[in-house]
């Protein structure tokens, strides 16, 4: 892998030599987060809860060299490499300490433009989205994410048109490859201040017979059996006769998922600078195995059957206002999202929830380059099979009807998690005022009430038995600082 | 002195934040009728079309100027519909009556979605000759854009980059200033 990437960016830069000057962009988020209450710097848990202050440190660089030049206004064929390089991880900022094994090369591509009618071609890898929630750092229309292939791109200046097919074998099947082919596409419609779209992907997975690193169900697997982990417990308690060996072989199947976006996009009203609406419907890709230990032996479960129904649906919406021109601007955004599981109607799990959140953010320039930011947020989590949160510090952990069960497929005592954060502190841009303008260098602090007890990233020992040495905290509120940077360029 | 209506800590805690508010945003206005005068041209190519600079990019470069010791007036003019150079100067020359000409060519290109935004990349030929037929200082700048929505384009990428260009242009005219040609 080394040598690929080693080899892709040699190619870069030999090339580079024969074309246009390259051109560098990047991300870099960066912070310092000393956490007195035991958090590892992270106010809550998620970026349910807005991306400020509830995302740790990211590093990307992406490079373009443009091979031939774009001459804009002709029909001379043009051509571009980029390739890009990520990770979470920044020296002195988090755990990975910046290691570069925390990074990746996550996008490479070639575009070419003017070689085939009006089309613009993309060969490689296939990120595309009609736009983003900036306030989550959720993109829910997007497509092609987790595709290498080719993507054409048709822009008519009303009409906007992304079609492409890929293979998503490798990033959703990243230890056992088999082929998942992506065809898609989408269509943007601009009807002056207002914008519509709409696009869909599938993914289809062929039966490979044969293959071990196919797709393959076991047959005749309860539910309950596959969620406890105790597959092969039962199936030997009702074959007690039968050896282990004997155990039924998996037959392969096909999946077919697919994903269908949706966004609606107006502004330039008045204070409203621009709203945009994303929606999303996701049947996910089943999964491929499990592994359960049985007598000390391993054995696997395929489970393409029992991981196939499972749906999200993801409705998200970010209004820009600009409430007092180069004085003060509000962002206000929701997100909804729903997972549920047509196999799972006993379990808690993350494919069968819901929740909901909004969160609002003004800025307030005091001068050009010093600026007041303020935040709040409010979201609540619903587990839809039962408890999944400990609300207290002696709440139960595994349990059945909020009862302490060993054998429960329940946790802790409450299904609801609700949260509020406010966060607050001084920004300087020094690229003058704007909610997005950066680089911004900010202090900021940030207070977090949850309903779930030491609901953040912490290493507290979390155990009833009498024999725990550090005891257990009960904390609702959470309080951090943080020196932090965000740049783009 | 002592005046009466500001015995209270509120009333002369407003009047510090007013003194230090007029005081932070002030200072470029009064800069900006100083020094020589410049006639400012920003043209953007946009494919096959030219269209003159937003009102923000006008406003960073006339502020940026002023700080750099040009009195710049912004010049649009059909003439700067020509394609080259030269021709835009000769008509920035015959158009306007300053001493100086400041000619901003500029073009916006698009460079990828990158997690969430669409990046451009702004690049700037910047001109400064005298009026009369002297020796022109011409240099190229890059300003990378990031832009929030995919309907902004090259004119919303050019008025995201007036801050960073102004700047970059300032740089420039302070060259110039120095003789550096």
């Amino acid at each position: 892998m080394r040598r690929v990437a080693l080899g892709m960016f040699a190619m870069v830069w030999s090339s580079a030599a024969l074309a246009g000057a390259p051109d560098l962009a990047g991300y870099f988020r960066v912070a310092g987060r000393p956490d007195f209450q035991g958090g590892d710097g992270r106010l809550g848990y998620w970026n349910l809860y807005g991306r400020l202050l509830n995302e740790s440190s990211w590093a990307l660089i992406d490079l373009r060299v443009p091979i031939v030049e774009e001459n804009p206004g002709t029909d001379d064929p043009w051509t571009s490499v980029n390739a890009r390089v990520e990770g979470g991880s920044i020296g002195a900022s988090d755990a990975g300490n910046g290691r570069l094994g925390n990074l990746r090369l996550s996008q490479v591509y070639v575009k070419a433009g003017n070689v085939l009618g009006p089309i613009e071609w993309q060969f490689g890898t296939m990120e595309w989205y009609y736009g983003d929630l900036g306030l989550y750092d959720v993109r829910p229309a997007s497509l092609f994410n987790e595709s290498v292939g080719v993507l054409g791109k048709v822009d008519q200046g009303r009409v906007q048109a992304v079609f492409g097919v890929g293979d998503a074998g490798y990033t959703l099947r990243p230890d056992a490859y088999n082929p998942i082919v992506t065809p898609g596409g989408g269509v943007r419609l601009r009807l002056g201040k207002l914008e519509l779209g709409a696009g869909g992907q599938a993914y289809y997975e062929p039966k490979v017979a044969g293959k071990r690193t196919a797709l393959y169900s076991t047959p005749d697997v309860p539910y309950e059996d596959f969620v406890r982990g105790e597959v092969m417990l039962r199936w030997q308690e009702r074959n007690p006769s039968l050896d282990p060996s004997q155990f039924p072989d998996p037959l392969p199947r096909s999946a077919l998922s697919w994903k269908a976006v949706g966004y609606l996009g107006f502004g330039d009203a008045g204070p409203l600078v621009w709203t945009n609406v994303f929606a999303s419907v996701q049947r996910l890709h089943p999964e491929r195995v499990r592994t359960e230990t049985f007598g000390q032996q391993s054995y696997d479960v395929y489970v393409a059957d029992l991981t196939d129904e499972r749906t999200v649906v993801t409705i998200g919406q970010q209004t820009q206002l600009r409430l007092v021109p180069d004085r003060l601007d509000a962002v206000w955004s929701a997100l909804y999202g729903k997972h549920s599981d047509g196999d799972n109607g006993i379990a808690v799990s993350d494919d069968v929830r819901w929740y909901a959140s909004t969160l609002l953010r003004t800025q307030l320039y005091l001068t050009p380059t010093v600026h007041l930011l303020a935040e709040g947020s409010g979201a609540r989590e619903v587990s839809v099979n039962g408890n999944a949160f400990r609300d207290r510090a002696d709440s139960v952990f595994k349990s059945t009807n909020g009862l302490s069960d060993t054998r429960g497929l329940a946790f802790g005592d409450d299904d609801v998690r609700d949260t509020w954060q406010v966060k607050g502190g001084v920004v300087l841009n020094p690229l003058g005022p704007g909610v997005f303008a950066r680089p911004s260098l900010r202090v900021l602090y940030g207070g977090q009430w949850s309903s779930q007890n030491n609901a953040f990233g912490n290493a507290f020992v979390a155990s009833l038995d009498q024999n725990n040495q550090f005891g257990s905290v009960e904390r609702h509120w959470h309080h951090i600082v943080s020196f932090e940077t965000e740049v783009w360029f | 002195m002592q005046l009466p209506h500001l015995r209270s800590p509120a009333a002369r805690c407003a009047l510090s934040l007013a003194l230090l508010w007029s005081g932070l945003f002030g200072a470029d206005a009064l800069a900006s009728d100083k020094g020589d005068g410049a006639t400012l041209v920003v043209v953007l190519d946009a494919g096959d079309q030219q269209e003159f600079a937003s009102q923000r990019t006008y406003d960073a470069l006339v502020r940026e100027l002023a700080r750099r010791g040009f009195a710049a007036t912004p010049l649009e003019t059909d003439a700067m519909y020509e394609r080259t150079t030269a021709s835009r100067l000769d008509a920035a020359r015959a158009a306007g009556d300053s001493s100086n000409i400041v000619l901003v060519e500029t073009q916006a290109r698009f460079f990828a979605q990158i997690a969430g935004r669409y990046r451009w990349t702004v690049t700037a030929e910047v001109t400064i000759a005298p009026s009369d037929e002297g020796e022109p200082l011409v240099r190229t700048v890059e300003v990378p854009v990031f832009l929030l929505y995919d309907h902004e384009r090259e004119a919303e990428a050019l008025a995201e980059a007036s801050v960073m260009l102004a700047r970059k242009v300032g740089s420039v005219a302070r060259d110039y200033r120095d003789g550096e040609r």
